[in-house]
């Protein structure tokens, strides 16, 4: 039952996201049949202006516009682009969302493997000097604009040093370059993550290690390092699992602006793009995805939070 | 104040703020040259004694927009907190006190608004009302108010049955001034942690927008966008596109560092 409650939420959520970027990308249109042909085209070729117009669905009122969208979509059809003659939005995304989640799911994995020991590490070492140099170092990882990370790596490793290459390129066929690519955007995405991957973990276990249950166990005699494997850590990890799914989400969104540091054609280019050139299909198209990809992650959390934490009361709200 | 200076956080946090505010006072009087004004001559120049930090691509001081620029973050910061934290503290507190039906219309809503991931909602709003400062305010206020309310409900549940609340219901006063003069100053340490963290993430989403060239536009400066141009001169001047970024790390370790010596010291003193 609740799983069933869940799930009809988020499509009910799916569906009011839609509505309002669908009403909100409507309230002042700057003209995309202006966007595709140029000032001198708009001026002398009415009939050319006209056709778009229609083709664009650019004179029926918005209700008219948001119902065929909205069927279509249901079918799979985001429609045709605006700007990419020729292509569909389909098309555009397909081409474009492998790197986006490629960047992402790198990214989450570098965040785990490097985040959660050095959250334990941070746990470990509190009050010493080498702890609050950590900690030190987590703080400014949390605070450093990434993309500005991203120009300086750029300049630094690529222009300078020539190790990387300073226009990305992702292509299965040419690996050594793909990986080689990757490297800078997948590092500089993560440093937010790994550093507040770490930091919570850290709250997590010093809350934990003061629990009763743990004082128990340490004055029966059981030794330290069994009570953190098999107690404190694993209980840790359960508010860590939310962290990692909402990180996934920024992950995502972050890359975003990674990808147009390094030049890489990704979904979020493909939006910034899109933005410029005033391509309503193609902005609703990618933004659909995201939202798809936002409300799943999080449906998915949910259900992997009751299963993992059975104290969860069902159908209850969380405050 | 003594008790707030021996907290570590809070002491280095507010001094690199108070540094970064005297930074931007400065520039609202004085600033090497006009921020806007063009050096024919002296196109993308490397540091020199006339000009600290070189000169951009139009020929203009780096340094003079730079400080220039510090009024923008501190307009957006500021401008953002007090629009979300306004909207989304009544949400909160309407909500929580009164409860009922109206409590789950207005917290459906919010549930709702948090699931749009905040950069989608700001870059589809720039998109759609245009750039610039007022529009860049207005969309990076609407992603953090949402947070205020829930927060601000969730303390007001829990203040709602406390003594001095119960008693002021008691003995008559109205509703809306125990909101007020009851319920809120007991918020506040609350708001002021998450108002901290608040003002950091709006600087960090600017400095993001204004690079993608979707926010702050020039010839207004930002840190975010004199980047967008820096990148592309990173080979003759690299402290162009070095020290924006170094003042935005900077402001955002400060906001951080307040908000966590904030909770610290009010926890420890059993605040919240």
């Amino acid at each position: 039952m609740y799983y069933l409650k869940r799930t009809l939420t988020a499509f009910a959520t799916i569906f009011f996201v839609t509505v309002f970027l669908f009403l909100l990308l409507q309230v002042v249109p700057g003209d995309p049949v202006l966007s595709r042909i140029g000032m001198d085209e708009m001026e002398f070729n009415p009939r050319l202006v006209e056709q778009l117009t229609r083709e664009f669905e650019l004179d029926k009122p918005i209700i008219e516009r948001y119902t065929n969208w909205i069927f279509r979509v249901v079918k799979g059809d985001l429609g045709n682009s605006f700007n990419y003659s020729n292509y569909t939005v389909n098309e555009l995304i397909a081409q474009r969302i492998t790197t986006t989640v490629l960047l992402a799911f790198l990214s989450l994995i570098l965040v785990i493997i490097i985040g959660i020991p050095l959250g334990i590490l941070l746990a470990k070492t509190e009050d010493t000097l080498g702890g609050d140099l950590l900690n030190a170092f987590s703080q400014i990882g949390l605070a450093l604009p990434n993309f500005w990370v991203a120009i300086i790596a750029l300049w630094l490793f690529g222009s300078v040093l020539g190790w990387f290459p300073i226009r990305g390129r992702i292509d299965f066929n040419n690996l050594a370059l793909t990986i080689r690519s990757l490297i800078l955007p997948v590092v500089t995405l993560s440093i937010g993550g790994i550093a507040s991957v770490a930091r919570y973990l850290k709250t997590s276990l010093i809350e934990e290690k003061e629990k009763d249950y743990v004082i128990v166990a340490k004055s029966k005699g059981v030794a330290d390092s069994t009570i953190m494997k098999k107690h404190v850590f694993r209980n840790s990890l359960i508010p860590v699992t939310t962290v990692i799914g909402l990180l996934f989400i920024s992950l995502m969104t972050g890359s975003i602006i990674i990808e147009n540091v390094f030049s890489l054609s990704g979904l979020g280019s493909l939006l910034i793009t899109s933005i410029n050139a005033n391509d309503y299909p193609v902005i609703q198209g990618v933004v659909l995805y995201y939202s798809i990809i936002v409300v799943l992650t999080t449906l998915l959390l949910d259900v992997l939070y009751v299963m993992i934490d059975p104290r969860i009361k069902l159908g209850k709200r969380r405050d | 104040m003594s008790r707030y200076y021996a907290n570590r956080n809070f002491a280095i946090g507010s001094t690199i703020v108070l540094l970064l505010l005297v930074m931007m006072i400065i520039s609202l009087f004085w600033t090497p040259y006009d921020p806007n004004m063009i050096h024919d001559n002296h196109i993308l120049e490397s540091p020199t004694r006339e000009f600290l930090l070189g000169t951009d691509y139009l020929g203009r001081d780096i340094l003079s927009r730079v400080m220039y620029a510090s009024q923008t973050v501190f307009i957006i910061g500021g401008g953002t907190l007090i629009i979300s934290s306004i909207i989304g503290v009544s949400i909160g507190l309407i909500s929580g006190y009164f409860g009922g039906w109206l409590d789950e219309i207005l917290m459906r809503f919010v549930d709702a608004w948090m699931t749009i991931p905040g950069t989608i909602m700001v870059i589809v709003f720039v998109a759609s009302f245009g750039r610039g400062m007022t529009q860049t305010l207005i969309a990076i206020s609407l992603t953090g108010f949402a947070n205020f309310a829930k927060i601000t409900r969730s303390k007001v549940l829990s203040l709602k049955e406390s003594d001095h609340v119960l008693w002021a219901r008691s003995v008559g006063v109205k509703r809306g001034r125990i909101l007020v003069a009851h319920i809120l100053p007991d918020i506040m340490p609350t708001l002021l942690v998450v108002g901290a963290l608040r003002f950091s993430s709006a600087i960090l989403t600017e400095a993001a927008l204004s690079y993608l060239g979707l926010g702050i536009q020039p010839p207004d400066a930002s840190w975010g966008n004199i980047l967008t141009r820096a990148q592309a001169y990173i080979l003759s001047n690299w402290l162009y596109a070095f020290i924006p970024g170094l003042l935005i790390t900077l402001m955002v370790i400060g906001f951080n560092l307040i908000s966590d010596g904030l909770n610290k010291i009010y926890s420890e003193e059993g605040a919240y």
